[in-house]
């Protein structure tokens, strides 16, 4: 029981979203990951946008990341 | 430096002309030997025969030295429940107590006035006081202990009345007899002895059966608090049976088919109570996970047998660790004020009937923390250190407390560890993985462009990232 006149931390993302949440940020940041090194091979000789390309990289990291924090918070490894 | 003497002169003269003027009227001594742990329980009413008000009152035995909790309480007008606790601090005994003697000044509510009568209720807890005799016994043995004690108090004042009763709960051998004594079934009564000088308090020992656990342990307690939404418990124990020694051989098939014939002093299992939303057990030692274990749910709690490889008999010992886990928000809380966040939860370890030579608990708080405060009810030294755990690049600070003696009526006592946190320190990790997988795309795009000259340097790399577009 937590200490009196305290109001109990709730985490602010419930676990029973984890493993959902891992499963659909990493599916779309190894998509996400796949379509950006396509892009990077099938794009020599033209001329590619850097925009584009960033933008795709910052989504595939930002899937990613987050993903493999909600994947060992799924496994029980409670990231501090 | 003689000034400095002569003044501790005066205190001390002044100390003894103080505890020379209060009479205790009548004081009932309750003693319960019948487990590892010895309690007393005094009952005692002064009054103040002296000019001045006597502001405190010296509480001796020779026992004290070992006791692990003393509780004093006011009960003139309030029921013992309800009553408020007294402050009292380690004294040095006075002059012409007996050797062996230890002490406590106990702060009176109010100063007691001249004439004036206090009713106090004392409690205290003894451990490591039972003496196994003899010193060693086989497998089929009961144990045998030896209580040394007092008949009367051992008081630095006068005692008009009292009386002396020892709960022994155990067959008797042999007791010391000082008149009047009464010996019925298991318990003795010495007094009641009228009109005792001070200091005039006769030695007893008790030499009985004692089969009760005689469980000591060094405690390890590692807390790891996680706002993602769990707080991790890990105990470590080094449990010794502290009673008498095992000699002889000793046979498991015997233990096995006759345990109360065989296994009388020794300790099969030990019992943890853990809160409803414990979850994530295990316990297992050095050579891996212990199967013999039972668990069983309830809204009241969790109740862990926990059963080690082999019992403990005495000379024995056994190192585990025992963990599990608890939902944060049944743990940690707000408050509404300030901001702070603050992890509550008793001191004690998990195990029930064991009583801790030394306790070390260790709050590892989530990376980001700061400015950490403890608050416990009981005598602990303090340190702060940083620890590592995944993913950590500055580290968690760590608050590490030390306590020792603790049995088991003290492990409720609540610590409380506030901390400032704010849960946007929750992204950090993220944003570091973030940051690195980043990394690794920008020197793709960079490769990608030839930027890297290290890359496009040899001829094959160039060949290899040309080819597949040849086709």
């Amino acid at each position: 029981m937590v200490a009196a006149g305290t109001v109990p931390v709730t985490p602010p993302v419930p676990e029973a979203l984890f493993q959902p949440l891992a499963l659909a940020l990493l599916i779309s940041g190894l998509l996400a990951s796949g379509s950006f090194f396509v892009r990077e091979e099938l794009s020599t000789g033209r001329r590619r946008g850097l925009p584009e390309e960033v933008m795709l990289a910052g989504v595939a990291a930002t899937c990613l990341g987050f993903g493999t924090v909600f994947l060992l918070l799924a496994c029980g490894v409670y990231l501090g | 430096m003689a000034r400095l003497a002569a003044a501790l002169l005066v205190l001390a003269l002044a100390g003894i002309g103080a505890s020379a003027q209060l009479v205790i009227e009548d004081v009932k001594r309750q003693i319960d030997i019948s487990g590892f742990v010895v309690h007393e329980q005094l009952q005692l009413s002064l009054r103040n025969d002296g000019p001045a008000a006597a502001a405190s009152l010296l509480l001796c035995d020779p026992n004290l030295a070992r006791a692990a909790y003393l509780e004093v309480k006011d009960t003139a007008s309030v029921k013992d429940a309800a009553a408020p606790k007294l402050a009292w601090q380690a004294a040095a005994a006075p002059a012409g107590a007996p050797a062996g003697v230890a002490c406590r000044e106990v702060t009176l509510p109010k100063p007691l006035a001249k004439k004036g009568t206090a009713k106090l209720t004392a409690l205290a807890a003894y451990t490591h006081v039972l003496r196994p005799e003899p010193a060693e016994a086989r497998q089929r043995d009961p144990q045998h202990v030896l209580f040394a004690g007092t008949a009367q108090l051992a008081s630095p004042y006068k005692v008009t009345k009292q009386s002396t009763e020892i709960k022994v709960g155990g067959s008797v051998q042999s007791a010391t007899e000082v008149s009047p004594y009464k010996r019925s079934g298991n318990t003795l009564s010495y007094g009641p002895y009228s009109d005792a000088a001070p200091w005039a308090a006769e030695q007893i020992s008790v030499h009985y059966e004692n089969n009760a656990p005689f469980a000591a342990a060094e405690v390890e307690r590692e807390i790891e608090i996680s706002h993602w939404g769990n707080v991790y418990v890990e105990e470590r124990y080094h449990v010794r049976h502290v009673g008498a020694k095992l000699v002889g051989e000793w046979s498991r098939w015997d233990l096995t088919r006759d345990p109360k014939q065989f296994a009388k002093a020794g300790i099969p299992s030990f019992v943890a109570a853990l809160p409803p939303q414990a979850r994530s057990l295990y316990y297992r030692d050095a050579i891996g996970n212990i199967s013999s274990s039972e668990t069983r749910r309830s809204s009241e709690g969790v109740r862990v047998t926990l059963v080690p490889r082999y019992p403990l008999f005495g000379g024995w010992s056994s190192t585990f660790t025992f963990g599990y886990s608890l939902p944060l928000s049944s743990a940690v809380g707000k408050e509404p004020k300030t901001g702070r966040s603050v992890f509550a939860a008793p001191v004690g370890p998990a195990l029930d009937d064991v009583v801790a030579d030394s306790l070390v608990v260790k709050v590892v708080l989530p990376e980001g923390a700061k400015d950490p405060k403890v608050s416990l009810d009981l005598p602990f030294q303090l340190e702060q250190s940083l620890s590592y755990t995944y993913l950590d690049v500055l580290g968690r600070p760590v608050v590490v407390l030390r306590l020792s003696n603790l049995v088991q009526e003290m492990k409720g006592e609540t610590l409380q560890v506030s901390y400032s946190y704010s849960s946007l320190g929750l992204l950090q990790k993220p944003l570091l993985l973030v940051g690195v997988l980043g990394a690794v795309f920008a020197l793709a795009i960079v490769a990608g462009r030839g930027g890297l000259s290290s890359l496009a340097a040899s001829p094959s790399v160039r060949n290899v990232v040309a080819k597949p577009h040849a086709s």
